[in-house]
């Protein structure tokens, strides 16, 4: 082994380490930013479909589905419905009211987001 | 010298590309270190949107900043393609080659950083598309993303990397490419001057998600389009991946090779400019393709020139004025300081610019002022102002979907009377009607009354209004209001505004109105009265009015009727402030006791009973909520599958009931505006969807009540009689089939096609060659026709019905010699209900009742053994009259029902009106005496009039009242179970057959 070869071997593996590192910084940073991912809010959902930053929420007289508002294309917002169909403003996917794709691009449906009621304090919490 | 350089300009490659490009990085630089004065990463819309407003400076750097930047971009894409053209690509060092290519990235990311930083709506999705695909990329995409762009809502770290790092390295890599620092100062001149010049006609501006179209920068747009086709993201990383790497062999490769890669750059870059055009011009909400010019997203509103500049200076209390609105500072109300508003619409909390759009980043009056909605709440832009996302988007989808703006019965209706359709429940929208017979037929006559109909005066709701999205119901003009608003459209300037022709007038001051007309939940009968005073006539029916033939003339003939000559303005169709339409319309006919109004469309209504809870203050919203009136979002076919509410929800021993914490959104939000709130009380709610009747309660001993939402007006409910609820006999009726105390027969219209007639087309709103005449024929008023009708759950149930078209076409539009005819009878609701029902015999000794029409239905008994016949019923007369005819002869067919006895009886039935030539049926008849007809008779496929069996039936109890007094034992017994009463029939009673 030379002096080159040695010094390109040592830089490669500072630079593996400072990618390890560095995904390790990240994924802390991450970490506690997820922490925050759940909201509470009052259950008052008028019947029919109610889209709000976060979540859309579509309550029936017999259920309550709570989906996330975020596109599974590329992660926009979704901010409206159309007759019950949610368009992504960003590359227009379509959505239907259970969450599932009419049109693409994107190709996983809705997520159905997990929720709790608090009947006493007529809260629902909802964890995005 | 002059030629030598507009010389320059036609030798386009010789322009310096590199050196250009290379100031306006450096004016971009510059310029951003003073934009990061004013800015504030913390708040970077908000304080853009104030600097927008109050600081021209700022603005100054902001544009030159944003257009440098353009200039930069654009002028670094012609450098690399004069380069690759002119093949000088292999003179350059590989390693500065290498970072050559990384620049590219970075140059877009600079680009994209600074779009990101001004943190309005598009920003923010595009901050949101960058992190998804930077996280595509394998290992350590997730590392880059949070490196390059940080965490959502949090803009410090893209801020850092714009302000600093990115700029640092690119600033390196063009210095070790172009070896110079400073560009030659007439480049670096040309360039500064070129940045000003746009920053001085376009201000970029702020997007603020009230709009439902997202685009990205204009250099991006062409990639969204790429992404909307492509379903695998990591697909771009991989074609953005696969580009540098061409980008950075393309010097390496065999020249051939290197030249068909310069001819796939070229191609795609093509390819991306065409699709930067579609995706900027021809793309519109949800994606759908639209012409420019019919787009809502106005490209040229994104550059208002000027807009920087303002016209007016602004003081120390304008600045203080300046509130932060949902995020923003609106610059509106520096020139507008208007009042009059109601909470919910306090421009201090929803600001201007939510309502009327335009621009509010600017004290430019035409820049604030461009693509401004001067009355916000049409249907047709309701989606850009009361129903955008942050305010009503949840009510707007659902008043879309509304019977109210679809008109969808009666476009079927009105097509299957032209035999056009084969059925008259068809799911069908005003706004999709063409020109056949049957849809200009309503485009005529019929197509003013819908929501979706566009408000474009600014006058109060009043008889003559017609749709007007949100404002048909909810906007109100206080008497200040209305009074400033009517000086203003005197003004020379307000009749203007009409399209009035006025004379010149050197007149400056205008008297703008300083109060604003509110939108509230204050909704009169007033407000319902302009459609709903025609074709079923609910509101006039409710307030107890009925239509008649009398003209305007002829009642002004009266000269007694003075009112009318008092109230001239109000004839010719001007409004006077909250003055009550019935003040001033109504007049008292002194010779024969009859009242009657004038409405100005000129059309005159005889008064008569009101409704019982229009006489107890009750107006149409006091019933009708909110979520059925607006509609559930559901489409529907006809107007009864929208109601919700249904008498029962009130008037019942077994009310539905829902508590304060258990209700939605809008019912909360309904209450807490109307203050209605008990503590301790619990809602009616409907038995349809369990909605609350937010004006209404239900105490702990259970007494239920109802406040007048206007009024305040605290009315008790009761529940309902024992005779409507106990017992067999009357269990399929519904509650208006009694309690409906007479409604208006229109018989007999007559309707041709004139194509020689002016006419308007009242969908389109504009004058038309060709109209159809309409001649009504008889008006009266009486007790309802009875039917059955179907509900939802198939259970057959008794209702009210009026002639819905009974009507003759002649010379069609379509083909002059064609003839339609048709007898369809409509199931009602007609808003005049009594409290006491009506009577026994109003139903079982009545031909109208029963569907034949006015006329006499008579019960004659046949003596057996003299042979003479007795007339027994006045049909629908409360009287009953015993007159002996004499020589008769015995009808045929007739039985005696008691065996024992020797007379036989029988029904007889004269009509009032002549039998029609087309069936031979009377003119106002739904069924010839005892026959039927099946659905086809009806403007509904789950109606129909009675059968045979059913009219006999009917007729079998007129009979037992022919003697027995409704209030006799025996007749109340047979309410409970009139089978057992017919097993002891006495020998004396004489039954139809």
């Amino acid at each position: 082994m030379n002096r080159k070869k040695f010094l390109k071997i040592l830089f490669a593996s500072f630079a593996v380490g400072f990618v390890y590192l560095w995904n390790r910084l990240t994924e802390s940073v991450s970490a506690s930013v997820r922490n925050k991912n759940q909201i509470t809010v009052p259950d008052n959902f008028a019947l029919g479909v109610t889209v709000t930053e976060n979540f859309i929420v579509i309550k029936s007289k017999e259920q309550l589905k709570i989906l996330s508002s975020k596109c599974t294309h590329l992660g926009c917002r979704i901010t409206g419905s159309v007759n019950n169909i949610f368009t992504c403003p960003c590359h227009g996917s379509q959505f239907n009211v259970d969450g599932e794709v009419m049109s693409g691009p994107a190709m996983k449906q809705l997520k159905m987001l997990k929720f709790k009621i608090d009947k006493k304090k007529n809260q629902i919490t909802i964890f995005i | 010298m002059l030629k030598d350089k507009i010389g320059l300009f036609y030798r386009f490659w010789d322009l310096p590309f590199g050196n250009i490009a290379t100031a306006s990085f450096i004016i971009a630089v510059l310029s951003g270190v003073l934009l990061a004065l004013p800015f504030d990463v913390k708040n970077p819309y908000e304080s853009i949107s104030f600097f927008l407003i109050v600081n021209p400076s700022a603005v100054f750097f902001r544009n030159v900043h944003y257009w440098s930047a353009q200039i930069f971009l654009m002028f670094t894409v012609l450098h690399i393609v004069d380069h690759l053209r002119r093949k000088t690509e292999y003179k350059i060092k590989d390693g500065v080659w290498l970072r050559l290519t990384v620049s590219l990235l970075i140059s877009f990311y600079v680009m994209l950083s600074g779009f990101i930083l001004k943190a309005d709506a598009d920003s923010q999705q595009a901050f949101r598309i960058f992190e998804a695909l930077l996280n595509e990329i394998p290992l350590i995409g997730k590392s880059i993303s949070l490196t390059l762009l940080g965490s959502e809502g949090d803009l410090q770290i893209i801020y850092v990397n714009h302000i600093a790092t990115a700029t640092v390295i690119l600033s390196v890599i063009i210095i070790e490419h172009s070896r110079i620092i400073w560009p030659r100062l007439s480049i670096f001149t040309y360039s500064l001057f070129a940045s000003i010049v746009l920053g001085y006609i376009f201000t970029p501006m702020l997007h603020d998600g009230l709009h439902p179209v997202v685009k990205g920068p204009w250099y991006f747009v062409g990639l969204q389009e790429i992404l909307h086709w492509i379903s695998y993201s990591q697909l771009v990383i991989l074609l953005t991946f696969i580009f540098m790497l061409l980008f950075y062999f393309i010097k390496k490769f065999p020249e051939q090779i290197s030249s068909y890669i310069k001819k796939l750059f070229a191609f795609a870059g093509l390819l991306y400019l065409i699709l930067t055009i579609i995706g900027y011009y021809f793309r519109g909400e949800n994606w759908e393709f639209v012409l420019p010019w019919n787009n809502s997203y106005k490209f040229i509103s994104d550059f208002t020139p000027q807009s920087g500049f303002a016209d007016i200076e602004i003081n120390d209390e304008s600045l203080q004025s300046l509130k932060t609105i949902m995020g923003r500072k609106e610059g509106c109300i520096v020139c507008h300081k208007m009042n009059g508003f109601e909470s919910s619409h306090n421009p201090e909390v929803i600001g201007c610019y939510s309502c009327h759009r335009g621009n509010a980043f600017t004290l430019n009056k035409n820049a604030a002022h461009a693509g401004m909605i001067l009355i916000p709440g049409n249907l047709n832009d309701a989606h850009l102002t009361c129903g955008t996302s942050q305010c009503h988007s949840d009510i707007f989808s659902r008043v879309n979907n509304s019977i109210m703006s679809t008109l969808s019965g009666i476009v079927s209706v009105n097509r299957y009377v032209f035999d056009e359709s084969n059925s008259p429940t068809m799911l069908n929208h005003i706004k999709d009607i063409k020109h056949s017979d049957a849809d200009s037929h309503l485009r005529n006559l019929c197509a003013s009354c819908h929501l979706g109909n566009e408000k474009t005066d600014w006058k109060m709701i009043d008889e003559l209004s017609r749709g007007g999205g949100c404002n048909a119901c909810h906007l109100n003009y206080s008497n200040e209001a209305i009074q400033q608003l009517n000086n203003y459209l005197k003004s020379p300037r307000g009749m203007a505004s009409q399209k009035v022709k006025v004379q010149k007038s050197n007149e400056s001051k205008v008297d703008f109105p300083k109060i604003h007309p509110q939108l509230n939940l204050n909704i009169s009968d007033n407000h319902c009265f302009g459609c709903h005073s025609r074709s079923g006539r609910i509101s006039t029916n409710y307030e107890g009015w009925f239509e008649t033939l009398l003209a305007e003339d002829e009642l002004k003939l009266f000269s007694y009727a003075r009112n009318f000559d008092s109230h001239p303005e109000f004839i010719s169709g001007s409004e006077k402030p909250k003055q009550k339409l019935s003040d001033i319309s109504q007049v008292q006919l002194d010779n024969n006791k009859k009242e009657y109004r004038l409405l100005t469309d000129g059309r005159v209504f005889q008064k008569i009973q009101d409704d019982v809870h229009h006489k107890a203050g009750m107006e149409c919203i006091d019933c009708h909520i909110a979520q059925e009136v607006m509609g559930d979002g559901n489409l529907h076919k006809h107007k009864e599958d929208q109601v919700k509410i249904q008498c029962t929800d009130c008037h019942s021993r077994n009310i539905n009931s829902i508590s304060y914490n258990e209700l939605d959104y809008e019912s909360k939000k309904i209450i807490d505006i109307r203050k209605f709130m008990r503590p301790g009380t619990e809602f009616i709610s409907t038995k349809n969807d369990n909605i609350a009747f937010t004006n209404s309660y239900i105490t702990e001993t259970g007494s239920t009540y109802l406040i007048t939402k206007n009024k305040k007006d605290s009315l008790t409910i009761k529940p309902p009689a024992f005779v409507c609820t106990e017992g067999k006999s009357h269990k399929r009726l519904s509650c208006n089939s009694c309690h409906t105390q007479w409604v208006s027969y229109c018989v007999g219209c007559h309707t041709t096609y004139d194509k020689n007639e002016e006419g308007f087309d009242l969908l389109d709103n504009k004058e038309i060659k060709g109209s159809w005449i309409e001649s009504p024929s008889d008006f009266y008023v009486d007790y309802p026709a009875l039917g059955v009708r179907k509900n939802k759950s198939g259970k057959e149930i008794i209702d009210t019905f009026i002639p819905g078209m009974i009507i003759t076409m002649e010379n069609l539009k379509s083909d002059k010699n064609k003839k339609i005819f048709k007898r369809l009878y409509a199931p009602t609701f007609s808003h005049t209900i009594n409290k006491n029902g009506r009577s026994c015999k109003s139903c079982h000794n009545n031909p109208l009742a029963l569907g034949y029409g006015k006329g006499e239905l008579i019960y004659i008994i046949i003596d057996g053994k003299t042979k003479r016949q007795t007339e027994l019923v006045s049909a629908s007369k409360t009287l009953v009259k015993s007159v002996e005819i004499q020589k008769r002869d015995l009808p045929d067919g007739s039985q005696v029902r008691n065996l024992n006895s020797n007379y036989t009886g029988r029904w007889t039935f004269t009509p009032h009106f002549d039998a029609h030539k087309e069936d031979n049926l009377p003119k106002d008849a739904w069924i010839g005496f005892l026959q039927t007809r099946d659905v086809s008779s009806t403007t509904r496929t789950n109606t129909r009039p009675f059968t045979v069996e059913e009219q006999k039936r009917i007729l079998l109890v007129g009979a037992c009242l022919t003697c027995h007094d409704e209030n006799s034992k025996v007749m109340k017994e047979s309410l409970v179970d009139f089978e057992k009463i017919l097993k002891k029939v006495s020998v004396k009673c004489v039954l139809p057959r």
